[in-house]
């Protein structure tokens, strides 16, 4: 959502004091032309106030008698609908200019409220009491007090002006290639790499070809080992050889894990799933996007030996447990960084290490 | 300016557009043009409509851009305009979107045993409190290179295995010893050396162990040539 300010005018001309609102409305500084007529003045303006003050007018005996909300309660006979307690959020976002807004997403009011996290899972306490202070004691680079470190070439070439079109031209990606690679800063107690999210994917090619239900098993077994519902993605490209056409088939499911159950997921990868893969090496050395964020697949076996999958595996059709891939995506700025987490966490990795 | 197709009526009904800024530069030709030649008396409000105009042709749904507010007629007072040049975008949605609850598979908390008996917990769509694992870091090779428990390395103490192999083995079996074992002289020399150690050994372990209790004896060893 662009814009979730309320509107201005709406808020002016619909009085508010029937339906308290959650969000303290904006102070509205900002005058707009049309707001006043061109004719009126300040003095019309000053005519407008009162000249007493509203505190000093006495208020009437029988309002302020009449007011007796406990009595009022007291004297109910019935309690009040369950939605007059209680605050409940719209069902639908109307845009930002309606004046029912729902409240915002972290409220526990709101229908998009996840609760949590409840739980401390042990490989985020073994990362914050282990593996982040070792990590940055790993990466300490001692300077000398006076050191200044030599001046950088600047990242962006700029154009020798021996053209006269070099004027106002834009400037020249690095050398030997377009990228423009990720900035590493010294890593210090506030940007130790950590692991941001997890991203489980499963491209099914049985889905298009044969029938839904590769998508069903795919994404029922997605989601019990990550303890997320999945979304499911269409085909971007075309694949001729297994029929699959862009923009038609559904063929991938994906769950992206933050927070407490990436941690969970992680730590029983780790400890439980990977040491059971028969043969297995570890993430291939030369795996990553050189900006921090290790992939690595796993074969439909593999899948089966989460535990989840292991406790009814019979449930699922026979020889339809999907492989996946699982994107570790850390804060790490560059691949080297992230290996180094990542093996801290209890990934092996073999192979050339490609940074 | 690019060349874009601009077709202006000044009073008429059309006014057709290529691109942005070709918008912004028309509006502002055609306000010039409205004040060299005056109409008869018009006020702000046929202003936004010729404003309602440009949006139409635009072809969008209802969008106030910078062009609508970089607006100076002869109407508003100088001293009245607040904004010299304010970009708002708004693009208006009309439907209304439905929130919907996000959906959680249930999650239990399983105690998973790892192989060396310490535990943890997790939550887990699970329904087995325990998970008892036979094979996992502890006991895997990738995780525990140095250890050699878990490395398949042959007992054969006694070098009953090797002499097996030295009688029957094939060639690559009977390769494993060294050749210059066959030489008596480096055999007794060998065993010579040894002696020796062992005796110093000896010594050395009667002396640390002095005071101390007997070492509890050496675990039988699965060797399938003893009975």
């Amino acid at each position: 959502m662009a814009g979730r300010e309320s509107s201005r005018y709406l808020s002016r001309a619909l009085p508010r004091a029937a339906a308290p609102s959650i969000r303290p409305q904006g102070f509205l500084l900002r005058r707009n032309v049309s707001d006043e007529a061109p004719a009126r003045r300040l003095s019309d303006h000053l005519t407008d106030l009162e000249s007493t003050s509203s505190f000093s007018t006495p208020v009437a005996a029988s309002a302020a008698s009449s007011f007796d909300p406990l009595a009022r309660a007291a004297a109910r006979k019935t309690k009040l609908p369950r939605g007059r307690y209680q605050f409940r959020s719209p069902k639908y976002d109307r845009g930002p200019l309606h004046p029912h807004q729902p409240p915002p997403e972290s409220h526990p009011s709101s229908r998009l409220f996840v609760p949590g996290p409840f739980s401390s899972p042990r490989a985020e306490q073994s990362y914050e009491s282990t593996v982040a202070p070792d990590i940055m004691t790993l990466c300490y680079v001692h300077t000398p007090p006076g050191f200044k470190p030599p001046p950088k070439a600047p990242r962006l070439r700029e154009w020798d002006d021996s053209s006269p079109y070099h004027k106002n031209r834009v400037l020249r990606g690095p050398r030997g290639g377009d990228v423009l690679r990720l900035l590493r800063k010294p890593i210090k107690f506030n940007n130790i790499p950590e692991i941001e999210r997890i991203t489980i994917h499963s491209y099914v090619k049985n889905a298009a070809a044969e029938n839904s239900t590769w998508l069903h098993v795919a994404g029922i077994a997605v989601q019990a080992i990550s303890n997320m519902r999945v979304e499911t993605f269409k085909s971007k490209s075309s694949v001729a050889t297994w029929g699959i056409h862009p923009g038609r088939d559904t063929v991938a499911v994906k769950a992206e894990l933050f927070g407490e159950n990436m941690y969970h997921f992680l730590g029983k990868l780790v400890d439980v799933v990977l040491p059971r893969i028969k043969d297995w090496e570890g993430v291939k050395g030369s795996s990553g996007d050189s900006s921090g964020n290790i992939t690595f697949g796993l074969e439909p076996e593999s899948v089966a030996l989460f535990p989840e999958i292991e406790v009814n595996y019979d449930m699922y059709p026979p020889k339809m447990i999907p492989g996946c891939h699982i994107t570790l995506h850390t804060s790490a700025k560059t691949d080297k960084d992230a290996r180094l987490l990542l093996s801290a966490m209890g990934l092996p990795f073999y192979g050339k290490i490609v940074n | 300016m690019k060349s874009s197709y601009c077709a202006d009526k000044i009073h008429g009904a059309y006014i057709i557009w290529d691109n942005f800024s070709a918008c912004i530069a028309s509006t502002s030709r055609l306000l010039f043009l409205q004040r060299l030649h005056p109409p008869p008396p018009r006020s702000t409000s046929s202003l936004c409509q010729l404003t309602a105009h440009t949006n139409m042709s635009m072809h969008t749904s209802l969008r106030r851009t910078a062009a609508t507010i970089t607006t100076s007629t002869t109407t508003i007072l100088p001293s009245r305009l607040p904004q010299s040049s304010t970009t708002f975008i708004c693009s208006q949605c009309r439907h209304a979107t439905l929130l919907r609850r996000p959906k959680r598979p249930y999650t239990f908390t399983q105690l998973i045993t790892l192989s060396d008996g310490s535990t943890f917990t997790h939550r887990t769509t699970s329904p087995a409190p325990i998970y008892r694992s036979t094979r996992d870091t502890r006991n895997s090779v990738l995780w525990n290179p140095s250890s050699s428990k878990l490395m398949n390395v042959e007992d054969d103490e006694a070098g009953r295995l090797a002499a097996f192999r030295a009688k029957f083995g094939r060639s690559y079996d009977s390769a494993a010893p060294p050749a210059d074992e066959n030489s008596a002289d480096a055999k007794k020399e060998a065993a010579e050396a040894k002696a020796a150690q062992a005796e110093e050994d000896n010594m050395l372990d009667l002396i640390s162990s002095f005071g101390k209790r007997a070492p509890p004896p050496p675990p039988e060893k699965k060797n399938p040539y003893k009975k």
